[in-house]
């Protein structure tokens, strides 16, 4: 079954023009209600491309939370209050467990306790976690009174707004409604549109051209980890990180990019995480609306740092639990966690315990966080430690040799063809080259500007210009394959 | 200020986009290596590499008057003897699979357009009872090759794979000379065809050697056999103004013998039996067989499987059929059974364990 994802030929065809073009014809109308409709219907649509049934989730959703909201309005009394919000609260992670986690949770039961238990099929609706989390933080700003009832069409819009619906970023209310409201938004911005448009290509370009070419080794040797040295394995591992740091930031900046095309201005995801020279400053640097969500959901509430030195670090460890827990059904996700709140309960024990040279204590931050998303992206924690094996086995440069092989594109296969007609022993050369300059980029970008700053400087230049439109039509053209999202399974 | 910046940087990007679409579209429109708009521009060779992608282009823009259908087996006949032995044009209509129902589905969209002379059908007996039902248009196949419209292009005409790897190979295949001319599709280039190479490709030593094998009646799954002779039939019946050059290609002893393993040996020389009397039966339609020949089916150094054969036997076929020879007849047919059943049991009694004794 295929998705309709940000960058495949029909949503940037057929789609993306529609609804934008429907979007601000019906703006001209007196009443907004029209053009709301009607993005709301297009959201709809590119859910529901993928498989129609998660639209009856979606909207089962929706109804729930909006109901939860109508009654919060009508009722007073602090005792109903709270037992709305707990109805709430259990509508939405009763879904989130049955989707997500029913099935982690009978393996183990059957596991550890021989239980025997059949498990289901359940396919995981598209951004669960991310609609549901968006919600939840919605009925308990709702409950605390920092919430209005908003009418049924602005719930609507703001839940299922399309750039955001399947992979966050996870939009406050207090961030998207006020935007939606106001009448200067109506009117077409070339100005946004423009910054929107370019920040959509940067984001399709990174996800196209450098995530997706980064994938054909990653996924490759993730399925041979056997196979691989120590020189391979940390190729691969660092591939990854950087794969998937071009994969769902490419993802955020397209949305964010698409927003903008809107109108609308949507939060930031990322900031140059791996400048970051701590584990505690990494996640003020990534997927910074999971952490924000997830810092005054949960860290706060649980006391914070408020209650001395040991409830902080249980505090940590919990939201760094409930992070790994809520990317996946899977030990892996649940070490992952812990690996990061051990380390920011490390930072917060110790604090003095850095380097003096401060790119030393970045190096040390992104190896970790290297380390810790190798386990991420194993299928098991059996194959995580076989890896980390790997990573401290015997170096073989043949094997590195091998893995870059894998490297084969539409872009080098006519050359890889004249030379292995012509000069076959300078094939292996030409790989590493590859690698080299596939990894040099990355590298290159990771430790540059952030896009929206590029943006400002340089977008509007002549070379700028030429540059975004040569970057979304190689990506464009890169599309013959469409390729998946990695964060759309959390 | 910002406002008119951006919009004069709007309108320059989109025009600077559309004309680098408008590049790759045209540089993929020019040469077009699914030949799905025309055929070569300036003298430029007719590549024909990319089977699956190239076919249903060349059957509906190409110039011609016969085809020449079958299987992967089929691939390496050169057409261009045909063209001057029976004074035609000819294209080559493969299906790796032979499927009756979707080399009829190519047939039938070249009758729309063309007027086909004659149809040289290389008829594999294992396509015959394979499902009756075409698989094209759909499956993995792009939709965009199916049809005529421009619209649905844009994966073919914005396609990074085409425009930096479908065209720089068509242009240097054409500059090479490979897979040109009658040789389109021809991959025999570096295959080996031996004993050796084909025996590593068969293996029975699963099987107790001493025992016999209860072969099966071939009425019991007969039904898919009469159904694709039945569609066969329609499509003769339905074009009397073509001629159909229906042969059967040798395939080697070991695609034999593994039909006497499996229990199967009686359902194909039914299917061989049935289809034989059902082309006899129409006027348009002349019938050889190849299967029958010992000294090209019991001579493994002229395989690299059970069923692919060396170029040589496909001149060899097309050599034959020019000259009228190895034509089944009312006449002949049952001597060909006879023929047939001699050969099979002396693969399966005798002729098989001398290669396998040549192998150990």
């Amino acid at each position: 079954m295929k998705k309709m994802l940000f960058n495949s030929v029909i949503f940037i065809v057929l789609f993306l023009p529609v609804a934008l073009a429907g979007w601000f014809l019906l703006q001209r109308l007196e009443n907004p209600a029209f053009a709301k409709l009607f993005l709301i219907g297009m959201s709809f649509w590119f859910y529901g491309y993928y498989n129609i049934s998660y639209l009856w989730i979606l909207l089962a959703s929706l109804g729930l939370n909006y109901g939860v909201s109508a009654l919060l309005e009508r009722c007073r009394g602090t005792g109903m209050r709270r037992a709305l919000l707990a109805a709430g609260m259990l509508g939405n992670l009763g879904g989130l467990f049955y989707f997500k986690y029913f099935n982690f949770f009978i393996d183990n039961c059957n596991y550890f306790l021989h239980a025997g238990i059949q498990l289901e099929k359940i396919a995981l609706p598209l951004g669960i976690s991310f609609f549901t989390f968006q919600q939840l933080s919605f009925i308990l700003e709702r409950y605390k009174g920092g919430a209005p009832h908003y009418s049924v069409l602005d719930y609507g819009f703001f839940i299922s707004f399309f750039p955001q619906l399947v992979a966050g970023p996870i939009v406050l209310h207090d961030e998207l409604l006020p935007q939606l409201q106001k009448r200067e938004n109506r009117r077409f911005s070339a100005a946004g549109f423009y910054d929107g448009f370019a920040l959509f290509i940067l984001g399709f370009a990174k996800k196209v051209l450098l995530a997706d070419s980064m994938a054909v080794l990653v996924n490759a040797e993730f399925n041979n980890i056997p196979a691989l040295d120590s020189l391979s394995a940390w190729a691969v591992i660092c591939w990854y990180m950087m794969e998937l740091y071009f994969d769902f930031s490419g993802y955020c900046d397209m949305a964010r990019g698409i927003g903008r095309m809107f109108g609308f201005r949507l939060p930031e995801n990322f900031n140059s995480p791996f400048r970051a020279s701590s584990v505690r400053e990494f996640w003020r640097r990534w997927h910074m609306t999971l952490s924000r969500f997830l810092s005054q959901y949960v860290y706060f509430p649980l006391g914070g740092s408020r209650k001395g030195k040991g409830r902080q670090c249980l505090n940590l460890l919990a939201v760094f639990l409930v992070s790994g827990l809520w990317h996946g059904a899977n030990w892996t996700f649940v070490v992952w966690g812990l690996m990061h709140g051990v380390a920011a309960v490390f930072e917060t024990l110790f604090p003095r315990a850095r380097f003096r040279w401060e790119w030393l204590n970045r190096l040390v931050t992104a190896v970790f966080v290297t380390l810790s998303f190798s386990v991420f992206r194993s299928d098991s924690l059996e194959m995580a430690r076989l890896l980390w094996r790997k990573l401290f086995a015997r170096p073989g440069a043949a094997m590195f040799a091998g893995i870059c092989n894998t490297l084969v594109f539409p872009e080098n296969r006519a050359f890889l063809k004249l030379l292995e007609m012509r000069a076959p022993g300078l094939m292996n050369s030409f790989f590493l080259l590859c690698f080299g300059v596939i990894s040099g980029v990355g590298i290159w970008l990771i430790r540059g500007c952030r896009a929206e700053e590029w943006i400002e400087k340089k977008g509007c230049t002549f070379r700028g210009i030429f540059c975004l439109a040569t970057l979304f039509v190689w990506a464009f053209l890169s599309l013959s394959e469409v390729s998946v999202f990695l964060y759309f399974n959390f | 200020m910002e406002e008119a910046r951006k919009k004069k940087s709007l309108k320059k990007l989109m025009l600077v986009i559309l004309a680098q679409l408008a590049l790759a579209a045209g540089t993929v429109w020019f040469f077009d290596p699914f030949y799905q708009y025309h055929e070569p521009f300036l003298g430029l060779e007719t590549v024909l590499n990319d089977r699956d992608n190239q076919m249903p282009g060349t059957v509906r823009n190409f110039e011609y008057d016969s085809v020449l259908m079958g299987s992967s087996v089929a691939e390496n006949f050169d057409s261009a003897y045909l063209d001057e032995a029976y004074g035609c044009s000819t294209l080559k209509i493969i299906r790796a699979s032979g499927s009756m129902a979707d080399l009829l589905y190519y047939l039938e969209m070249a009758q729309e357009e063309h007027d086909i002379g004659n149809v040289f059908w290389c008829l594999d007996l294992f396509a015959m009872n394979a499902p009756a039902e075409a698989t094209l248009p759909g499956g993995d196949a792009p939709g965009y090759l199916h049809t005529e419209s421009i619209l649905d292009d844009i994966p073919y005409l914005c396609n990074k794979e085409v425009l930096l790897e479908k065209i720089p190979f068509m242009l240097a295949y054409g500059h090479a000379g490979i897979n040109t001319g009658g040789n389109g599709y021809n991959w025999a280039r570096g295959k080996e065809f031996a004993a050796a190479r084909a025996m590593k490709a068969y293996d029975r030593w699963g099987i107790a050697v001493e025992a016999e094998v209860e072969q099966r009646a071939p009425e019991e799954n007969s039904g898919l056999v009469l159904e694709n002779i039945r569609l066969l039939e329609k499509q003769i019946a339905d074009h009397p103004e073509t001629s159909y050059h229906v042969f059967f290609p040798p395939y080697s002893m070991l695609w034999w013998d593994c039909a006497y393993v499996n229990g199967e040996l009686e359902e194909r020389l039914y299917i061989l039996e049935e289809t034989v009397s059902m082309l006899l039966g129409h006027e348009n339609a002349e019938v050889y067989c190849f299967q029958n020949q010992a000294s090209i089916v019991c001579d493994l150094d002229n395989y690299m499987d059970m069923v692919h054969y060396s170029p040589q036997i496909n001149q060899y076929m097309l050599e034959r059929m020019a000259a009228g020879e190895d034509r089944v007849t009312a006449e002949n047919r049952n001597q060909l059974m006879e023929e047939m059943r001699d050969m099979v049991e002396w693969i399966v009694q005798e002729g098989i364990y001398l290669y396998y004794g040549e192998m150990a």
